[in-house]
């Protein structure tokens, strides 16, 4: 704080100096006698003032007739001093309890006093999220605000993040909050255009065109009290964002700030590899050559013919007579075996160099505000350009911003942000994958890669043909695709351009009453591209290996007006009330068009036409052209009481009408209350030097969930190229939907009760922030599974409910603050939520929430939320696992439950020491429990890579703990091979692991250059980051070598939790950045 | 105060809702899709056949599978065929093909449009057959009723029942002397006298599969069918054909898609294999069609196929055969082996020409790549075949009227008749000069002398019915490749072929009777309710429990 302090009050105050008549200094300080550092100092009533150096001293020369200075500094209760005759004022400052004036944004952009508000409300500020690594700010929100989970979809750059924010509250719908920029909804969409499982894994979410280096403050409202006004969009929590160029606060002079930053991304989850055993089965190493990792000790087969020269493929074979001993003659499998040379069987690099890289990451950043005449600006632009720790992942983001705020009249003011974002995503091709090549050969780059052979030169063999630019590589099959023939000629890109306006015109009708009116303007297109060149072999599909063009360009459009009334007025002398009446439109607009091509004439080009076959459909997703739209339009009120300042009510209601059901369900009212009662105001002599503050609130929220559009009614699909015959002739079919609509769907009704309290002791010392809430959700608009016997599949109906009770502490701690100007600050952060089905009605006993129906998260009634369900191991009555007669686990005969993915609790401990011009701070995660279906285990430990299959002799045999079938202990010996193969392999509950992870998510270390040395340079000032982000982390209790990182969510952006399919390692970025303010 | 807001809230909004026109009402119907009123007859038949061959694939894969013409892969039945496995089976039939059916009934009794329905009750006939011999009782009475998302099940006789009577609405409806349209018929291309014939043969197998229930009925009814000679005849196969469109819409045979480009998909039953090259001691003329070999020899390394160095299992019948059959390459997996994949997808045997239409084995093995495609998927499910009418009159000819000589007659002519189609199908594809220029016709139908003359002596030879019965079933077995939904009749109606092979494990689960109810239908229907076991019996199959495995 003393630093941001520091700095602002020199943009504010070093050059404001006017016409002097005298010099007065002296010394601020606190109660101890410690020295206030950057203090601001200033002339009553005018904008000239100073700010206090390191020592706490000050000087400043005040105009004639100045007869009040006024000391402020932040946390500490402003004093104001009267001018004597004597040139040295000391000043001693007390302590106040800040949060008494913090001021906070909540919904609609309303500012209001923290203590005013009957619920929870975490603001993150700008030093938490500027010159960080990531370019996605929900990712740099990690860890963060307690009671907000945030995913990584994968650690690929450019791949989107699923937020949650206390839980649950719908089974099939949205659980994603509302994103809302300078005051109106900016989409945060993830356009993924195929399913997790066909490869749409790899598409963004949209929140990632935000430049985090402009954003001043994030506020999180959680909590539906908080959330009413929003409407049904804000039932999932709203992240409230104040860009810089929305922001209000005034600079006097221009002032520019300019950083660079350098960062290096590299792979954080690298397995580590055993080096004594090459590709095989059974320590055997036959010619033909294998996906796993169970051949021969290097020491006993120390070469094997030549991969490429042993090929089931001629083409792949015949292109390379090099390697040939004689190539006069034939070679390759079998009986011409030893005519292809020789290959040394021993462990080649791994896949840490071989493969990945170390990806440069540089952003610049600058910004310029400041004011001309009655107008304020801020013009903000902002660069980054990353490479992903895997060849072929880059990001590119360019934001352009601008903000104006200006004073038309006394009456009437104009604040407008504009902002131009161009971000370019490109990203080799990901996909769900079991450990045995991508899912339905749709292709992967990780789909084999993490478990690649120790014997296999991926750096060294030849990864493409000659002849035809094909992919080469060692099975002799060619059944996988060479990943780095994949990264180079395989790709999938998103080039977004967005265009986003917030504006707002306030007219101050009176003094009480204000009208404020504000349009949003959110629009976007976004194409994505799949580049598919032909010959990935036999590890892609037919499709893909004819080579696949699909072109998608989508335009999604927000217009979002609100019309506010604003009047406030005192009652009585205690007795204030604060009252808005409004009224918002939305509309929503989203269309998308493209084509899929297939059968790739000349290699390398992607243009439709140079394609045989173009169609609208995509093979592997279904339509590709649709266009959407949605209208909402609503009321809303709110009324705010306060007695005295210790007592505050707030009554809110809003009223929503919405196009997406019939109009006899269209209407629904929902309202909301809060009371905040802070006794240390309101009973005289509580107040102490052990508690500063008290407060209490309670809040009821409700919300509506409306369905999404064209529920209620029911088509027919049609489909033109609905088969070809023997001829090619083809014929057009059309079908009943499967979809039955549902004329009566009505929108659902969300409720949540709040307490929470704060406080603040022990001098300042520790700073408490508490909330409980519990959550339910009635009549859930599900996209429900219905007995097909029906005539249909699914249908969406109001159905079931859902219950989500947590609790969220963060507690501030401040152990040392000395007289040297040594602070060290600890923010703790707790966040549980149970979320639980309490019925689902209708005869149904469960619900695919996301994933497949036999390995997937499950609504169950009386289950947690999304409780995974796959294929388990046989137990007898007494529990034990039964193995076969042929020594492997015997399957259950049906799937059985594996697990809760949510985690226990979530908690954090970000702590900030600064000394001086120093400040360091690091981030500590821990999450207790909630399991994770590791792919990436299986794959590793399965196919015998990592060190965990090399703790023993791999000649010896081994024993499964288990019973067989007659209920004896087991005694099959089985091999190391089949002991990992068999047991990982088979069944989802051998991969299954509790995901309690500990990390350090990020640490930085800043210098600021005092403000003398900074004097004598051209600028004002000036500061160097190191940041390093996930920097250390283990899964406590997953298999240690794997060193899988549990911050991955394959099944994309969604209510999908606790699987990992092999989409992507998770990234490291260490790296520095250089502030100028000029 | 409450009140007071809400009252506000709704003199604001019905100002603001009365002086805008949102225009709600426009964006309820969807603008991307058609709806109910377009619909058209043509194009609803159209998936519904297209709909009707992926679900007899599915049924058909199954039945394969659990009577070893194709390998099954698990430890046990129970694993291979849990709840949810079923749900595909279940979602095409009432989803799918019964709903739009029931649709397209409406607008064609609406419009006359008979040979529509005609083939549409066909269809359907089959279908309501095939959830009946797959599940037990199905829901009948209650389905395909958008108001009752719980319907309960029909008895399955009573279901089977319908299916008959829907053969006799089909069969006046084919033969309807005035109707409108001209349906696109994929199977006859309009020839309605092969699809009474067909609604004959299927009133056969109805009759046949209730023979145990009620054997004075299915006598009386099959003789009547017999006299009636109308049965399907030579030329007269339904069959669904494939196309060779890999892509928008993907027409190729499933099993070639399996298997394409790169070889893998299904292993081949060694059991079967062994049936058509070793167990008679020569080849069965077929099997070159049948099985497409990659290599020519038998794998070496324990590490591609664990079965080499392995000990018969103890709980194997002596004489069982286990791991590949002779030396050739005929590289499958025995029955119920659970393990991992080795990199075999270049050498296991693959499906060959018929019905999957791949490649024809003309003795010159290679790996499967993409230039190495055969037909290139333009296949067939054979759905039902004059041949298999045949095997059902010699099924019925010897357990019903006792007649071992009519049955033989009969029995020998459904061999020739599917050696035959065999061949003649397959060569009316892209493989039909590879297969002339390895064997002639006369080279061929020596080959298929010498296989008639060796089942004609060893039915002669056959000291009783049940020995008679034994040879019947195992040459109708051996003709229903790629008909897993006969195969799987058969096995429950004669326990025959009997001695098949087990599983690899000792207690390898309990043979399917009838499948379990599928995942979707138990979850999600407050009357379901799942089976014990698999166990549980269809209504025609009173064979004691554990008469097969």
């Amino acid at each position: 704080m003393k630093k941001l302090s520091l700095v602002l009050g020199l943009v504010l105050f070093a050059f404001g100096a006017a016409m002097a008549q005298r010099t007065i200094s002296g010394k601020v300080t606190d109660s101890a006698g410690e020295p206030l550092i950057g203090a601001s100092v200033l002339v009553k009533g005018t904008s000239t003032g100073t700010v206090t150096d390191l020592d706490g001293s000050y000087s400043i020369e005040i105009p004639a007739g100045t007869v009040v200075l006024v000391y402020s500094y932040t946390g500490y209760t402003s004093q104001e001093v009267a001018v004597g005759t004597s040139n040295v004022l000391d000043v001693t400052l007390a302590e106040s309890a800040e949060v008494l004036s913090e001021v906070v944004v909540t919904s609609l952009g309303i500012k209001k006093e923290k203590r005013a508000l009957g619920y929870g409300v975490t603001t993150v500020t700008e030093e938490l999220i500027a010159k960080r690594p990531e370019a996605d700010v929900s990712r740099i929100l990690q860890g963060k605000v307690p009671g907000v989970n945030i995913t990584s979809t994968s650690g690929v750059s450019g791949t989107g993040t699923n937020i949650v924010i206390r839980g649950y509250s719908s089974i099939t719908g949205s659980n994603q909050p509302l994103f809302v920029v300078d005051g109106v909804p900016f989409n945060s969409s993830t356009n993924a255009q195929t399913s997790f499982a066909s490869g749409g894994t790899t598409a963004s979410s949209r929140m990632l065109d935000l430049d985090p280096n402009n954003i001043e403050s994030v506020s999180v409202l959680k909590g539906l009290s908080a959330t009413v006004l929003y409407g049904d969009q804000g039932r999932n929590g709203v992240i409230l964002i104040t860009t810089k160029s929305g922001s209000t606060t005034p600079k006097k002079k221009a002032d520019i700030s300019v950083s660079q930053s350098y960062f290096q991304n590299t792979i954080a989850s690298l397995p580590d590899y055993q080096s004594n055993y090459g590709g095989g089965f059974q320590q055997l190493t036959p010619e033909s050559w294998f996906f796993s990792n169970w051949g021969a000790n290097f020491d006993v087969v120390k070469s094997v013919p030549h991969p490429v020269g042993l090929s089931g493929v001629a083409s792949i074979r015949n292109a390379f007579p090099q390697f040939a001993v004689d190539p006069s003659k034939p070679w390759g499998a079998g009986a011409n075996s030893s005519n292809v040379v020789r290959y040394e069987n021993k462990a080649y690099e791994t896949i840490g160099t071989s493969f990945f890289r170390t990806g440069d990451v540089f952003n610049t950043s600058l910004q310029i505000n400041g004011t001309a005449g009655s107008t304020g600006y801020n013009v903000s632009f902002g660069y980054q350009d990353e490479m992903g720790f895997t060849p072929g992942n880059t990001l590119n983001k360019l934001n352009f911003g601008l903000g104006l705020n200006s004073a038309i009249t006394d009456k009437l003011s104009v604040r407008s942000s504009f902002s131009f974002i161009n971000t370019d995503v490109v990203t080799p091709p990901l996909n769900a994958g079991f450990g045995s090549g991508p899912n339905g050969g749709i292709p992967s780059v990780f789909a084999n890669v993490m478990y690649t052979p120790r014997n296999v030169d991926l750096a060294g063999l030849p990864f493409e043909n000659p002849v035809d630019r094909s992919s080469v590589y060692y099975r002799g099959g060619n059944d996988i695709t060479n990943p780095i023939w994949l990264t180079k000629y395989f790709s999938n890109t998103s080039v977004v351009d967005r265009f986003f306006n917030s504006t707002s015109v306030n007219y101050d009708v009176s003094k009480n009453l204000s009208l404020v009116y504000r349009v949003g303007l959110d629009t976007y297109t976004e194409n994505q591209e799949v580049k598919l060149n032909k010959g990935g072999g036999g590890g892609v599909n037919a499709i893909v290996n004819s080579g696949f063009y699909k072109s998608t360009t989508i335009k999604n459009t927000i217009w979002n007006q609100d019309v506010n009334l604003n009047y406030n007025t005192s009652l009585t002398s205690k007795l204030k009330l604060t009252a808005l009446v409004g009224a918002n439109y939305r509309t929503d607009e989203y269309s998308q068009f493209g084509l899929a091509s297939n059968n790739q004439l000349t290699f390398g080009l992607f243009n439709h036409s140079n394609f045989i076959a173009t169609s609208s459909r995509d093979p592997f997703g279904g339509g590709i052209n649709y266009v959407q739209q949605e209208k909402r339009a609503g009321v809303y009120s709110s009324v705010t009481l306060d007695y005295a300042d210790y007592l505050f009510v707030n009554l809110l209601g809003r009223n929503d009408w919405t196009s997406t059901v019939e109009e006899d369900n269209r209407r629904i009212l929902y309202p909301g209350a809060s009371i905040s009662f802070i006794p240390t105001a309101a009973f005289a002599g509580l107040e102490s030097k052990t508690l500063q503050y008290l407060k209490m609130r309670l809040g009821y929220g409700t919300s509506a969930g409306f369905p999404s559009p064209y529920s209620t009614r029911n088509i027919l699909n049609q489909n033109p190229r609905g088969w070809a015959d023997a001829a090619g002739t083809v014929f057009s079919t059309q079908a009943i939907s499967n979809f039955l609509g549902n004329p009566n769907l009505k929108p659902e009704l969300q409720k949540e009760f709040e307490f929470g309290g704060e406080a603040i002791l022990f001098n300042n010392r520790l700073k408490l922030d508490i909330s409980i809430y519990q959550k339910t959700t009635d009549n859930l608009i599900t996209n429900a599974p219905i007995d097909r016997a029906t005539g249909f599949s699914s249908t969406a109906i109001n159905l079931g409910g859902l219950e989500t009770k947590g609790a969220e502490i963060m507690a501030t701690v401040t152990p040392f603050r000395t007289r040297s100007g040594f602070n060290w600050d600890i923010t703790a952060n707790f966040a549980r939520y149970r979320s639980v089905i309490t019925e689902l009605g209708g005869g149904l006993e469960q619900v695919l929430i996301s994933g497949f129906t036999n390995l997937g998260n499950f609504a169950i009634p009386g289950r947690p939320y999304g409780i995974i369900k796959g294929i388990g191991i046989a137990r007898n009555d007494k529990g034990e696992k039964i193995v076969t007669s042929n020594g492997r686990y015997l399957e259950a005969t049906d799937i059985v439950e594996l697990g809760d993915p949510n985690p226990e609790f979530t908690s954090s401990l970000i702590n900030s020491i600064s000394f001086k011009g120093f400040n360091l701070s690091f981030m500590w995660e821990y999450r207790h429990k909630g399991v994770i279906v590791s792919n990436t285990v299986k794959g590793v430990l399965a196919r015998g890579l990592s060190k965990d299959t090399d703790q023993l002799d791999r000649g010896l045999t081994l024993v499964l703990p288990g019973v067989q079938a007659d209920g004896t202990k087991n005694n099959v010996q089985v091999t190391a091979a089949n002991y990992f193969f068999d047991n990982y392999f088979f069944t989802d509950e051998a991969i299954t692991f509790d995901g309690s992870t500990i990390r350090l998510r990020e640490a930085a270390l800043t210098y600021n250059l005092p403000s003398k040395a900074v004097s004598k340079l051209p600028f004002k000032g000036a500061s160097l980051t190191v940041t390093a982000s996930n920097i250390w982390f283990r899964a406590l209790n997953m298999p240690k070598f794997v060193n899988f990182d549990t911050d991955v969510l394959s099944t994309g952006v969604g209510n999908g939790l606790g699987f990992d399919y092999l989409t992507g390692p998770s990234a490291r970025r260490v790296g520095a950045t250089l502030n100028l303010t000029f | 105060m409450k009140r007071f807001l809400i009252n506000v809230l709704l003199i604001a909004g019905v100002l603001t809702v009365s002086s805008c026109d949102f225009k709600f009402d426009e964006l309820l119907d969807n603008p991307n899709e058609v709806n109910a009123s377009s619909t058209n007859v043509d194009f609803l038949l159209n998936q519904i056949q297209v709909d009707f061959s992926g679900f007899f694939s599915g049924t058909s894969s199954r039945g394969q599978r659990v009577t070893r013409i194709i390998h099954q892969a698990s430890d046990t039945y129970e694993i291979s065929y849990q709840p949810v496995n079923q749900n595909g089976t279940w979602g095409t039939a009432y989803a799918s093909i019964l709903n739009d059916i029931k649709t397209l009934k409406t607008l064609a009794e609406a419009g006359n449009f008979r040979r529509h329905l005609a083939i549409a009750q066909t269809i359907e006939a089959y279908v309501w057959m095939s959830l009946v011999d797959t599940f037990g009782d199905v829901p009948l009475t209650e389905a395909l009723d958008p108001a009752n998302f719980n319907p309960g099940v029909s008895p399955g006789a009573d279901v089977y029942k319908a299916a008959s009577d829907l053969l006799v609405a089909a069969k006046a409806n084919f033969s309807a002397a005035t109707f409108l349209g001209s349906p696109n018929d994929l199977f006859y291309g309009r020839n309605y006298t092969r699809w009474i014939r067909l609604v004959n043969t299927l009133q056969l197998r109805y009759h046949l599969n209730r023979r145990l229930i009620d054997k004075a009925g299915a006598t009386t009814a099959i003789n009547a069918l017999i006299t009636e000679n109308n049965l399907l005849q030579t030329g007269d196969d339904f069959v669904f054909r494939y196309g060779v469109s890999n892509a928008d819409p993907v027409s190729q045979h499933p099993n070639f898609v399996g298997q394409y480009p790169n070889g893998g998909g299904d292993y081949q039953s060694v059991f079967f294999m062994w049936h058509l090259t070793e167990a008679k001691g020569f080849d069965d003329p077929r099997a070159r069609y049948y099985f497409y070999r990659q290599v020519s020899a038998n794998p070496t390394s324990e590490a591609e196929a664990r079965c080499i160095t392995e000990f018969l299992p103890a709980h194997y019948p002596q004489g069982m055969i286990w791991c590949m059959p002779g030396t050739r390459g005929y590289w499958g997996r025995d029955h119920l082996d659970p393990q991992g994949i080795p990199p075999d997808n270049n050498k296991r045997t693959l499906y060959g020409i018929y019905p999957a239409g791949h490649s024809f084995d003309n003795n010159t093995p290679a790996g499967m790549t993409a230039a190495n495609r055969g037909a290139n998927g333009a296949g067939i499910q054979p759905i039902m075949l004059a041949a298999y009418a045949d095997f059902m009159v010699a099924e019925a000819a010897l357990e019903l009227n006792g007649n071992a000589a009519a049955a033989k007659t009969a029995m020998m002519s459904g061999i020739t008749k599917h050696i035959n189609f065999v061949r003649s199908w397959s060569l009316t594809t892209a493989e039909a000069a590879k297969i002339t220029a390895f064997e002639s016709n006369s080279a061929f139908d020596t080959k298929r002398t010498q296989y008639t003359n060796a089942v004609s002596a060893e039915y002669d030879a056959a000291a009783d019915n049940k020995s008679r019965l034994r040879i019947i079933a195992r040459e109708y077995w051996i003709s229903l490749f790629g008909n897993g939904n006969e195969a799987y009749n058969l096995y429950r109606r004669t326990g025959m072929p009997d001695n098949m092979q087990p599983g690899q494990i000792p207690n390898f689960g309990k043979f399917p009777r009838s499948f379990f109810y599928p995942a979707d239908h138990v979850n999600l229907n407050s009357k379901a309710k799942q089976k014990a076991s698999h166990d549980v019996k269809v209504f025609w199959d009173n064979n004691p429990d554990g008469f097969i495995k």
